[in-house]
């Protein structure tokens, strides 16, 4: 690449980097504000839960100040962002312990989890649109294309507890080939992924074929037929840029929902990550722990839209204002 | 209602019926709010009666689905939970689209400013995930069913809110709203009046799809044990207990699965066709009949003209181009015969319509599917192009034949460089290195009067302006050297000052590297600025083949004529308005039985009606196809 276009790739990153940073601070501000009222919003004092119930006056009169909870609210928030910023969650009501220690022990779990779903939906979509794409141009094919539609929007409204219990069904009750709970065998993470993927694996293959179809009717395809390239150069260098910049949109919403469906799933495999520990919580009325899990994963949320943002704006030069 | 809103919603409600996931959707959905209506009332006892001596029991003809742990009947259970769930989902939806639809349309009628960040918040809000949204909120209300419908109804109003503000923008931008503004109507009357009605129609979609998906999340939650709490029981619920004995009892957890998903499915596919019922756009062209047909032979035959002075570079004879539609074969071109010399520059002029583009997509092999190309015979430097294809083939097109199309800016590539697609042909075909195809590259783009090429290398097409990028096209169709550039109207989306340039730079290239031209244009002023030989064509066919000279001083055909008085100059008097061409060009799948201009022709007699002109020599170099002008 010539001097001037690295420039240019330089001013986009900078650009969308510095956008980026402006939305995620406002975000964050707003989301930690959201996770800090959880307790105070809740029905009843936090100060009685965490004294118990046989608890004097005295006693929740101490705890209260303990915790800081006589302070005024912005007091209050002000310390709680301190706390977040030194990685301290506060302990757990239930189990006294750190709540950063729990999510340490949980996060690498989902984290497994969530990738090897992202890493298949991103690996699998993209040539399935792509092929059924090339199958299905000008029209061809239209009986092909009928049963993709139908099995795609098929599996796209199914939500994952769903494709979970079907595919704990058919893989670990009735095959028998998979484990269809726990985190100790290395392909206990299947079924899991599988159930997660699955649906936005279906939704993205049908925006990229889409997309692709676009592109392929675009005149730059007609230029690169006439030029006489071999199908994969038209394929790979001439449409597939095109077609990840409206893939990347959409998809970007479909990454953030990966998460959302991870704590779904995560409870029907008994998979010991976040998610269960999320669930768990709530039931127990573990605020603490909510508030760090809720926090977390609201991150997680903010970062994958944050990162597809700014990939879009260095893949599409044409997004940079200029 | 009127009569013309009467028709349109007949039109509507048979386009309904002809989706073809309507009928079977909407029979689901009744047979659904049947169940929930019916079903707790005459199995609602029978579905809470415990039997432990019967738990966990196959299915047998006493319980056809078997039982639960409990030993109660599971297909009582499964239809009794239908009120409950369906009751849970609609709350939620109706929560969500309370709060959401004002919120959407507030935001869409405030102040910019507001306006924008409104907007703004609904969108960070949607990037959240709607469990994880719901999830959040149970944690603060409880888990409980109650708790379940207010935070799954909190977790989609973003949805509706910003279905309903971008539709009040739309609606609000449009002419009639915006002359009830002028005229005086206050914002609330704007609302009911105008904006309202014209967003219900989709909103009343987006409830069925919302539904769907608020069925799907309140199971969730209560799957998840944060909605629904036992002894009552949904879908959600049944699926949680009958987990927990998968293996012993699968069915007493497929079921509800089962359930959830059809009634989801169902609600999804009725929102579809009615969505695609009320929006003629997206009825699908599988309404409109496909046909195809056999291609028969060409059936008149002209002899190809004998070029003079040496071999031909391109000779086309018997090229019919023909497209299926549902009203019969469309013949986009018929029976094209000409040829070009080495180093000439022959025009195809002619109408839009008239077949010029597809001969030139005929001729570089890439007419679109499903079109249908024929040809007696079809060669450059005299081999076949129009065999078979192969890789030797392509690499001949490829090197021989470059092609400039219309539209430079749609025509390269936005995300690639300039650089990577001008040296792009030398690399694939001549096999040559990437840095020195791109040193090559910077030549031809030299060549072409493009400033500071080296530069410019590294740039998107969006960088460059309209006459740059069609000199970028043109540097790119050099790389390699080609015997015949196709040019198919190269400066129709360009400023006249800019037209001028690209034709001079054809005409250098022309003279420097004696290369062919075939100049496609509805500009006959263009054609005769660079074009020695002009080929004039009509509804798909060749109907003059005239040298430049005899273009403009005698034409042949009265088309040719007409095409020529209808250019203006600046000896056309102003006052006057501008010479057109009476009536349409024919119907090119109702071709007339004879002279395909004699419609329109003012000098037409009874022959012209009847009979066929062929192209005939009528001079020297000269063919014409009229009677007129070969008694």
């Amino acid at each position: 690449m010539s001097e001037s276009g690295w420039r240019r790739l330089t001013r986009a990153s900078v650009f969308a980097l510095r956008r980026a940073l402006i939305s995620l601070a406002t975000v964050l501000v707003a989301l930690m504000l959201a996770s800090f009222l959880l307790v105070h919003l809740v029905p009843g004092d936090p100060a009685v839960r965490v004294a118990g119930l046989d608890a004097t006056p005295q006693d929740i009169a101490n705890v209260r100040h303990a915790l800081g909870l006589d302070r005024p609210l912005v007091v209050q928030f002000a310390r709680y962002v301190g706390n977040v910023a030194r990685l301290d969650f506060g302990k757990s009501f239930v189990t006294n312990e750190p709540v950063v220690r729990v999510i340490a022990d949980r996060l690498p779990k989902t984290l497994e989890l969530a990738a090897t779903a992202m890493l298949a939906v991103m690996m699998l979509s993209v040539p399935l649109g792509m092929t059924v794409a090339a199958i299905t141009r000008d029209d061809r094919n239209r009986g092909f294309e009928l049963v993709f539609t139908a099995i795609t929007a098929t599996m796209s409204a199914l939500p994952n507890f769903l494709s979970a219990t079907f595919l704990a069904f058919a893989f670990a009750v009735w095959l028998r080939w998979l484990p269809a709970g726990g985190g100790e065998r290395w392909d206990a993470v299947i079924l899991p992924a599988a159930a997660i993927g699955l649906r936005p694996m279906a939704d993205l293959a049908r925006i990229v074929r889409v997309e692709t179809l676009g592109a392929l009717a675009q005149d730059y395809a007609l230029t690169a037929r006439g030029k006489r390239l071999p199908w994969r150069l038209i394929y790979l260098r001439h449409i597939l840029p095109n077609v990840l910049t409206g893939a990347l949109t959409i998809g970007g919403l479909l990454f953030a929902g990966l998460i959302g469906g991870t704590v779904v799933v995560e409870n029907v495999f008994a998979w010991p990550g976040l998610g269960t520990a999320l669930v768990q919580a709530i039931l127990a009325r573990d605020y603490p722990v909510v508030q760090g899990i809720t926090l977390l994963l609201g991150l997680a949320v903010i970062t994958v839209n944050t990162t597809v943002d700014t990939v879009l704006v260095l893949v599409d030069p044409r997004s940079l204002p200029r | 209602m009127t009569a013309a809103s009467a028709s349109t919603w007949r039109q509507t409600l048979r386009a309904f019926l002809r989706a073809p996931s309507g009928i079977p959707a909407g029979l689901a959905l009744a047979v659904l709010l049947t169940l929930a209506i019916v079903a707790p009332l005459l199995w609602g006892a029978a579905a809470n009666k415990t039997n432990i001596m019967h738990s966990g029991e196959a299915p047998s003809p006493a319980h056809l689905l078997g039982t639960d742990r409990l030993g109660r009947d599971l297909l009582t259970r499964t239809l009794t939970a239908t009120r409950l769930s369906l009751a849970l989902a609609l709350a939620a939806t109706a929560i969500a689209g309370v709060l959401g639809v004002p919120l959407g349309i507030t935001t869409a009628l405030a102040a910019p400013r507001l306006r924008a960040a409104g907007l703004r918040l609904i969108d960070v809000l949607l990037g959240f995930p709607g469990i994880l949204l719901a999830i959040f909120i149970t944690a603060m209300v409880g888990a409980s069913a109650q708790g379940a419908v207010f935070a799954i109804g909190i977790a989609f109003t973003p949805e509706f809110a910003r279905l309903a503000s971008t539709l009040a923008l739309s609606v609000g931008g449009r002419d009639y709203v915006a002359a009830a503004r002028v005229l005086g109507v206050g914002p609330a009357a704007l609302l009911r009046r105008h904006v309202l009605p014209n967003i219900a129609e989709t909103l009343t979609i987006a409830v069925f799809s919302t539904t769907a998906s608020a069925l799907i999340a309140i199971s969730s939650l209560s799957f998840l044990g944060l909605g629904v709490q036992p002894p009552q029981f949904d879908w959600g619920r049944m699926l949680v207990e009958g987990v927990e004995s998968f293996y012993a009892t699968p069915v007493a957890a497929l079921a509800p699965a089962t359930m959830i998903a059809g009634t989801g499915l169902a609600l999804g596919f009725f929102g579809e066709a009615l969505a695609r019922a009320t929006n003629p756009l997206l009825w699908s062209p599988l309404e409109s009949a496909r046909t195809r047909f056999g291609i028969d032979a060409p059936s008149v035959t002209t002899p190809a003209d004998a070029p003079e002075g040496g071999p031909a570079l391109l000779r086309v004879s018997g090229l019919t181009v023909s497209f299926p539609s549902p009203r019969g074969r469309i013949i986009a071109v018929d029976n094209v015969n000409f040829s070009l010399r080495p180093a000439e520059i022959v025009g195809i002029v002619g109408e839009s319509g008239s077949g010029k583009t597809q001969t030139a997509l005929a001729i570089a092999r890439l007419v679109a599917h499903p079109g249908c190309v024929e040809a007696r015979q079809l060669t450059l430097e005299g081999r076949d192009i129009a065999a078979a294809r192969t890789v030797a083939l392509d690499r001949f097109l490829g090197r021989r034949l470059a092609l400039v199309y219309q539209d430079p800016m749609a025509s390269l590539n936005p995300a690639l460089t300039i650089g990577t697609q001008v040296a792009e042909p030398a690399i694939v075909h001549q096999r040559m290195k990437r840095s020195a195809a791109l040193r090559t590259a910077a030549v031809r783009m030299g060549e072409v009067n493009i400033p500071q090429p080296d530069a410019r290398l590294g740039q998107f097409p969006h960088e460059f302006s309209g006459g740059m990028q069609q000199r970028a096209m043109i540097a790119m169709g050099l790389m390699n050297e080609p015997t015949l550039i196709v040019a198919d109207e190269p400066t129709t989306a360009l400023d006249v000052t800019i037209q001028a340039q690209v034709i001079d730079v054809l005409k250098s290239i022309n003279a420097q590297h004696g290369t062919a031209i075939l100049l496609i244009s509805h500009n006959i002023g263009v054609i005769a600025e660079i074009c020695s030989r002009v080929l004039v064509m009509y509804a798909g066919r060749i109907v003059e083949d005239v040298p430049l000279a005899s273009l403009l001083h005698r034409p042949a055909h009265p088309y040719t004529q007409a095409l020529i008085d209808a250019v203006p100059d600046l000896g056309s008097d102003r006052a006057r308005p501008l010479r057109t061409i009476e009536g349409r060009a024919p119907d090119l799948a109702a071709m007339p039985a004879g002279c395909a201009f004699a419609a329109r022709c003012s000098q037409a007699a009874d022959r012209c009606h009847q009979q066929r002109p062929s192209l005939q020599s009528i001079g020297p170099r000269h063919r014409a196809a009229c009677w007129l002008a070969t008694p």
